[in-house]
């Protein structure tokens, strides 16, 4: 298989695996690792509030802390929104892996 | 799951996205020039500023009925910079500019009167801040240029957007004579005078031209280019530099030398040292491209006390006007096309020059594009971003732009340096649309925004999203992040298909590419990928 197929063959086995959608919202310190990437620092107790979206039957799970919950309502709200939006994320994400399949499959 | 050839090749451009030209200092430009930033700011500009100047303008864009909502979304999809960027470059355009179908009513404050103002601004009849309302003096000053084109308001309005078909309009519609510009420039050294002190030889050249068609050329060769300075008719030099029409016309032409990157000084209507260097420049310029020996005499002489004639119907219709009817869209394409054979067919030393100079090009255009716009004296320095004329003039020569580049010629390098803005410009929005793509399917794509010490961090991937945050006090920039979100959103897909035909292209050539190779390839690739994406009749600059 070339390398070219190889990555069609990942990216739409990665297309088929998008059953489940995450969506997350964390509060705390956050830092810039060795990696320079930005990362959360280590030890703290996080506040946050995740979604899990599944695709095939709709349902939706949502854990909360308590103190997120009262102390940032609008954060919740922000939360809510883009949880309001994940078929569309979804979609538009299924979308726009297809977009590189096929251009990927037209130049060849 | 890539190469890693290929992924030494991704980290590579990485790198090389941080040495090119972004386009926030030329939308800062832009904002300043449609009033939408007050001048008086320029030199201590504050972001909120620039974030203010941006909303307003998006809303003034979206009221307005000079862009279509399809072109709007459809711009959208390629991203959010890139909508105002080329919004604004597309609004700024004195090469093929918009075209205004009625004027405003007194008292109308909108893009459209910004627009206008900004045109009268840039031909030096707009004394009062962009912003202000349309007015009496708005349509006096339309009149005047109106009344040198020789048709109505909103013709004129029109033929200034469009300064080689306005040069060539006025051209056909004034007698020769108009074009023998006299002009006073005091502050000009001892030596520039005696250096372009050739009345003899312009003389001649004037009786060679002219003969003694109108009493002004025999008035001229009598009282003007006469032997000794004493015997000059001063009076006649003072008022023909006062004649309003004539001074026009040389403002005509500094906007010209501004806009094909000869001249880098303020647009002031001032024909002093730069502006005069400007000219001989471009008479250097011509005669080294087109294998010709034009003289300084035949466009320019000093006369006396500070007095210069100029010979402006040569320098325009030798110069400024381009006659072939060639697109710009063509003309880029076909100038490209020409470097890349070229390059393909070099021996290994002309490829690691031109690849050494091209390097040298693109670290000046980066120093410039970093540097914030400024005022002076009350007049804005910038840069003219538009490339379409030039482009069209590039064709001409598109066959000795390799070697120029090769060779480092360095009496085309101020020329190089304004035709290769725009394409390393696309070569950045290029590489930025492959890092970003291959980013996300790569779950590393962040957005981030913050205000002081607090921060929003979202992280993408095929799979879900993450916001991390610093504290509860963002409330003030979570709008702003959501809008950043869906804008990005919007983008993905077209991001996606750059970076799609990009890793084809590292698949294919992996072993052969060299870096000149490949940027230029990127460049093909970006902007085909735009044109499909884009599909509408405004050209994507």
């Amino acid at each position: 298989m070339s390398k070219i197929d190889e990555i069609l063959q990942k990216i739409e086995n990665g297309v088929k695996d998008l059953t489940t959608l995450k969506i997350q919202t964390v509060m705390g310190k956050l830092e810039i690792d060795s990696n320079k990437q930005i990362d959360f620092v280590t030890g703290q107790e996080i506040d946050g509030i995740i979604s899990k979206i599944d695709l095939i039957d709709g349902d939706i799970t949502t854990q909360i802390t308590e103190k997120f919950y009262q102390k940032y309502p609008e954060l919740v709200q922000f939360h809510q929104s883009r949880e309001a939006k994940g078929h569309e994320i979804i979609e538009g994400n299924i979308m726009a892996l297809g977009t590189i399949v096929s251009t990927l499959k037209e130049m060849f | 799951m890539i190469s890693n050839a290929t992924a030494y090749i991704v980290s590579q451009l990485e790198s090389e996205l941080k040495t090119l030209p972004g386009r926030s200092n030329e939308i800062v430009q832009h904002l300043l020039e449609l009033g939408y930033i007050s001048l008086q700011k320029t030199n201590a500009i504050r972001e909120s500023d620039i974030a203010l100047a941006k909303e307003k303008f998006l809303d003034d864009v979206l009221t307005s009925d000079l862009f279509e909502n399809t072109y709007i979304e459809k711009l959208l999809l390629t991203g959010h910079d890139f909508l105002m960027s080329t919004l604004l470059r597309q609004l700024t355009d004195i090469d093929e500019g918009m075209t205004i179908e009625k004027l405003p009513l007194t008292g109308e404050v909108s893009l459209k009167t910004r627009l206008i103002h900004y045109r009268l601004d840039i031909f030096g009849l707009w004394p009062l801040d962009i912003a202000v309302a349309f007015s009496s003096l708005s349509l006096l000053n339309l009149k005047e240029i109106a009344g040198y084109a020789g048709c109505n308001e909103l013709e004129a309005l029109n033929l200034i957007a469009d300064i080689e078909k306005f040069t060539t309009h006025l051209l056909k519609n004034h007698e020769e004579e108009k074009f023998i510009l006299v002009f006073k420039s005091p502050k000009v050294s001892e030596k520039t005078r005696n250096n372009l002190d050739r009345r003899h030889p312009f003389k001649r050249q004037l009786i060679e031209d002219f003969g003694d068609k109108t009493d002004y050329f025999r008035y001229l060769s009598k009282n003007i280019l006469v032997n000794n300075p004493n015997n000059v008719d001063v009076n006649f030099l003072q008022k023909e530099a006062l004649d309003p029409f004539k001074k026009f016309v040389l403002r005509l032409i500094q906007v010209h030398q501004w806009k094909d990157g000869f001249y880098s000084g303020l647009l002031d209507s001032d024909m002093g040292e730069v502006t005069l260097k400007s000219m001989l420049d471009a008479i250097e310029f011509y005669n080294n491209s087109e294998n010709r020996n034009i003289k300084i005499h035949r466009v320019l002489t000093y006369v006396h006390q500070g007095y210069f004639i100029f010979n402006g119907l040569f320098f325009l219709q030798e110069y400024m006007v381009e006659n072939d009817q060639l697109t710009a869209k063509d003309g880029e394409q076909k100038v490209l096309d020409n470097i890349l054979s070229q390059l393909v067919v070099s021996d290994e030393q002309g490829k690691t020059d031109f690849s050494s100079n091209m390097n040298k090009l693109k670290n000046e255009i980066y120093s410039e594009a970093e540097q914030k716009p400024s005022e002076r004296k009350g007049f804005l320095q910038r840069i003219y971003f538009g490339v379409k004329g030039l482009i069209k003039k590039a064709f001409r020569f598109a066959r000795k732009i390799f070697s120029w580049i090769k060779d480092k010629v360095m009496k085309m390098w101020g020329f190089l340096k304004t035709l290769f803005r725009t394409f390393f410009d696309n070569l950045a929005m290029g590489i930025r649309a492959f890092v970003d793509g291959i980013n996300f399917l790569f779950g590393r794509k962040f957005i981030e925004s913050s205000l002081g010490n607090e921060m929003i961090v979202s992280k993408f991937s095929i799979d879900g999203d993450s916001v991390s945050i610093t504290s509860g006090q963002i409330s003030k920039i979570l709008e702003t992040h959501l809008q950043t979100i869906d804008y990005n959103i919007k983008s993905m897909k077209f991001t996606l298909a750059v970076a799609g035909g990009i890793l084809k292209l590292l698949m294919e050539m992996v072993s052969i590419l060299t870096w000149p190779l490949l940027m230029f390839n990127i460049i093909k690739i970006y902007k085909n990928i735009s044109a499909s994406y884009l599909d509408f009749k405004a050209e994507v600059i």
